[in-house]
């Protein structure tokens, strides 16, 4: 049987790494199926993959977008700031709101959360350093359509403006805007880092990649089958996030020796940053989820400090 | 009938042109605000979307007036008569066909994406992005079904406005 | 893979038959969907997905601006005003009328993105002028359809648009990668009509004085300003290139409204109207041709192709050989814009791992692609000049040769050459 996968992640570094394993572990555990995989977006944007999923045209799914179209309101872990780690991510998608974030995965994206991989913490890039919110203030960023997002940077000062990402690099070359945000993959695959002079170590917040399967498919599957798929799928997450440190820290690397001066936000800035965000995201999110994603984190810490 | 098709393009011709002006002024002020230190949130959404509306609200004139860009080699050869226009009913036939399975496709997009918002216009289902394929592409494959019991338009000359 | 190939094949078999390119291509790739899961299970709402999907993009948008940056002008009487400057400026040189055609068009070429803008609306006035001075009929419509095809290389490009969004590379890039091949083509032309001139012994006008010329150049300075607005806003920093677009849109607006105040509120209204339904057309027809990839690249046909291509050559000279004969000849059978949609994504990765620059080749690829629009059996440029120069179809093919072979030369040349493309967008950095 042909199962096929889309994603818009390219097909290089983590993404590589969870790609590759999943196709070696489902050629062991179910022999009979084959893996037809479609990378960087050849069958279209994430909207339009969603769709796919959610239609049965494709099987899985690897991708970031449906969050905020299906589960704006459960989904904590786009509010800047607020997780520490990955580790606090994933006991968040481990708890109670978890449950419903998959629940409501089922219902509005007919897809089964089969899991998620870490890609690494996003970080700013700028002409102008910016370490206080003083510095950001009429800073003119590019922010993805994440309405969450853009209430937030504008609310701490930014300008933000909308634009398609292949554009982001002509217009920091030139000027038209000051500075973007993303992954540390994307900032040196997109060479960002050609036409920015300051790399700021924002971390705001923990990006992940979720792992679903169209529901119907899912559902077809014997036991023993579901078994299979969930085990290569939990391998292939593994070690991806396995590789995720390591792989941002050697590009980390590269976008240094490229001459990029890497800055440290003062702590001040999330300090101050945190009662805007705080309320944007209350603004956004059911009550009590924001409440549930602070209990977990603090319980996460005080198991880390406990060991 | 022929007055009826008439209209219809009339009026999708002036929905066209107005969505086109909406994403013309959509443009510039987002230049505008970005220099004013405004931060604009919608104005790229707002330009997309009124676009696909140009385009498939716009579809529906350019079908009535015949107007999609084609080879016409085989009218030429034939010259007007029974065999181009025969050929002319099996093109209107086939542009039924596909137009209609366009307009079931954006019917079930419509209806599947109406329960969610759009991105940046929250009070907006993304239903509507889809409502614009459909409304397009129904239209339209009624005008080409009304076609096939109307005269045959002169062929064998380019029907062309200056595209491309 | 053998399913894609037989879906191109029946492509080929609809457009023959006049059937209209997106219904064409709709069609091809139902018959993909038929044939591989039987016909009750097409999936429709793929089909309407990807209509969708292959236009709305913001970056697009630049297209429609373009467009109507090019009736405006049309409408308002810049083009004459161009025109006009041009005859003061080269009427003496050897040619005469015959090189006025060509600079004519290049000035055009910097407020137009395509090649039938120009030959619908400048080539029937350069046209009209050639035959009252009495030049041959050969030299008439050949020069006027070469010098067309300048409208999509110099800035504004639709085509140029349109690769930057399938390959991933920056409008911006794209749209100044394109100036320098431009004025070559021009270039070219224009040295093709002073070897013309001495053969056919074309007339030229005594030249007008300096006045004259100074007085021309006033009267068509808005419109020249028009390029100079597009350009230096992108280089400058003050907007993207869709931002830019819409900018030389207003300065058009302002021209037509402000200055030359000749086309009235009605004229305005016709401008948009026009606009409007010509982005509905070339949008529709991009809709088809993003469904139609789509098709191929689920049948794994670029992925097939690109290993074939690889294991045909291992030298890059060899693959830019190979790939420009390839990209002449689908040239004669697909208009611009689809082919663009169909081969980007299959070539784009082949052209980067061999070691070209993405940028170098969208210009040489567009080139190729543009003297399609000027040859049998499918050529926009061709069908709008049958119309223009009221004569036929196989006399404007013929006429036209020539004048495609100078600017063959100049595409080879860019081929060989990508600092010819890549210098300007680099200067950016
Ligand atoms: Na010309
Ligand atoms: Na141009």
């Amino acid at each position: 049987e042909m199962i096929t996968l889309a994603s818009t992640v390219p097909n290089n570094g983590i993404n590589k790494v969870m790609v590759d394993t999943l196709t070696e572990e489902l050629g062991e555990r179910l022999p009979d199926a084959s893996l037809d995989v479609f990378l960087d977006g050849t069958l279209g944007g994430e909207r339009e993959l969603i769709d796919l999923v959610r239609i049965g045209e494709t099987q899985i799914h690897m991708g970031v977008i449906h969050a905020s179209e299906y589960f704006p309101n459960l989904d904590a872990t786009l509010v800047p700031y607020l997780f520490p780690d990955y580790e606090t991510v994933e006991a968040f998608l481990a708890s109670e709101t978890g449950d419903k974030i998959k629940a409501a995965l089922e219902e509005k994206g007919n897809a089964k959360f089969l899991g998620t991989y870490y890609q690494g913490a996003r970080w700013a890039t700028a002409n102008k350093p910016f370490t206080t919110l003083d510095e950001l203030k009429g800073l003119k960023i590019r922010m993805p359509e994440i309405p969450l997002w853009i209430e937030i940077w504008s609310g701490l000062g930014a300008v933000t403006t909308p634009m398609p990402s292949p554009e982001v690099f002509s217009a920091l070359q030139t000027g038209v805007i000051d500075a973007q945000e993303n992954m540390i993959s994307n900032i040196y695959g997109r060479r960002i880092y050609e036409v920015q002079k300051y790399l700021v170590g924002t971390r705001h917040q923990q990006s992940y990649v979720t792992v679903m399967a169209n529901l119907d498919f899912w559902n077809g599957l014997s036991g023993d089958e579901q078994e299979a798929l969930q085990a290569a799928v939990d391998a292939a997450t593994a070690a991806a996030t396995e590789a995720a440190e390591a792989e941002n820290e050697r590009i980390i690397g590269l976008i240094k020796d490229a001459g990029v001066e890497v800055v440290e936000p003062a702590p001040e800035f999330r300090e101050k940053a945190m009662p805007v965000i705080e309320k944007a995201a209350k603004g956004v999110l059911d009550e009590g989820i924001y409440e549930a994603a602070v209990e977990v984190i603090e319980a996460q810490s005080s198991n880390d400090t406990a060991k | 009938m022929i007055r009826v098709t008439d209209q219809l393009a009339k009026a999708s011709e002036a929905l066209a042109t107005i969505a086109f002006i909406g994403f013309f002024a959509a443009i510039l002020a987002q230049i505008g605000y970005r220099y004013l230190g405004i931060s604009l949130v919608f104005s790229e959404e707002v330009a997309r979307l009124l676009n696909l509306y140009v385009v498939f609200i716009g579809l529906v004139v350019v079908t009535v007036r015949h107007g999609h860009i084609r080879i016409d080699l085989l009218d030429r050869i034939f010259g007007p008569g029974p065999v181009t226009s025969a050929l002319y009913r099996i093109q209107l036939v086939l542009t039924f066909v596909f137009l209609a399975s366009v307009a079931w496709g954006s019917w079930s997009l419509t209806y599947a994406n109406w329960p969610y918002p759009l991105a940046t216009l929250d009070f907006m289902p993304k239903g509507t992005i889809y409502l614009a394929p459909f409304l397009g592409a129904a239209l339209g494959a009624v005008v080409s079904l009304l076609r096939l019991v109307q005269p045959v338009p002169p062929l064998g000359e380019p029907l062309i406005e200056e595209t491309e | 893979m053998a399913s894609g190939l037989v879906s191109m094949l029946v492509l080929i078999v609809l457009l023959l038959v006049g059937v209209s390119a997106a219904v064409a291509l709709g069609l091809a790739s139902m018959g993909y969907f038929a044939v591989t899961r039987g016909i009750l299970e097409i999936p429709h709402t793929i089909i309407a997905q990807r209509l969708v999907a292959g236009v709305d993009s913001f970056t697009l948008l630049a297209i429609p601006m373009f467009i109507f940056v090019g009736h405006m002008m049309n409408g308002s009487g810049a083009t004459s005003r161009l025109f006009a400057f041009a005859n003061a400026l080269v009427g003496h040189v050897r040619g005469g009328l015959a090189q006025v055609n060509i600079v004519a068009s290049m000035l055009f070429a910097g407020m137009s993105g395509s090649g039938v803008a120009d030959a619908a609306g400048l080539g029937a006035m350069e046209v009209r002028a050639m035959r009252e001075a009495g030049y041959d009929e050969k030299t008439t419509i050949g020069v006027t359809v070469g010098s067309s095809l300048i409208g999509p290389i110099i800035p504004p490009s639709i085509p140029a648009i349109l690769y930057a969004v399938l390959a991933g590379v920056s409008a911006a890039d794209m749209l100044l990668a394109g100036l320098i091949p431009g004025l070559l083509m021009a270039g070219a032309l224009m040295a093709l009509a002073a070897l013309m001139a001495r053969w056919r012994n074309l007339p030229s006008s005594p030249f007008p004085g300096g006045r004259a010329l100074a007085g021309a150049f006033a009267r068509a300075f808005a419109p020249l300003m028009t390029p100079v607005i597009l350009l230096s806003g992108i280089f400058a920093g003050v907007f993207t290139a869709t931002e830019a677009a819409a900018v030389a849109g207003l300065w058009a607006l302002i021209v037509a409204t402000v200055f030359y105040r000749n086309l009235g509120l009605r004229g305005v209204i016709e401008v948009f109207r026009r606009t409007a339904y010509d982005t509905a057309v070339i949008f529709f027809i991009l809709a088809a041709s993003s469904l139609f990839a789509w098709v191929l690249t689920r049948a794994r046909v670029p992925d097939t192709m690109a290993n074939w291509i690889t294991e045909l050559t291992t030298q890059p000279a060899v693959l830019m050989a190979l790939l420009i004969v390839f990209l002449l000849f689908i040239g004669c059978f697909m208009a611009v814009s689809v082919a663009i949609n169909v081969l980007t994504p299959i070539l784009v990765p082949i052209v980067i791992a061999f070691g070209f620059d993405p940028v170098h080749f969208g210009v040489v690829m567009i080139m190729l692609l543009v003297i399609g629009e000027a040859t049998p059996p499918f050529g926009m440029v061709l069908f709008a000049m049958t119309k223009v120069a009221d004569t036929s179809y196989e006399k404007v093919a013929l006429a036209s040769l020539p004048w495609l072979g100078a600017i063959l030369v100049v595409i080879l040349l860019v081929a060989a050459v990508p600092q010819l493309a890549l210098w300007l967008p680099g200067l950016m950095r």
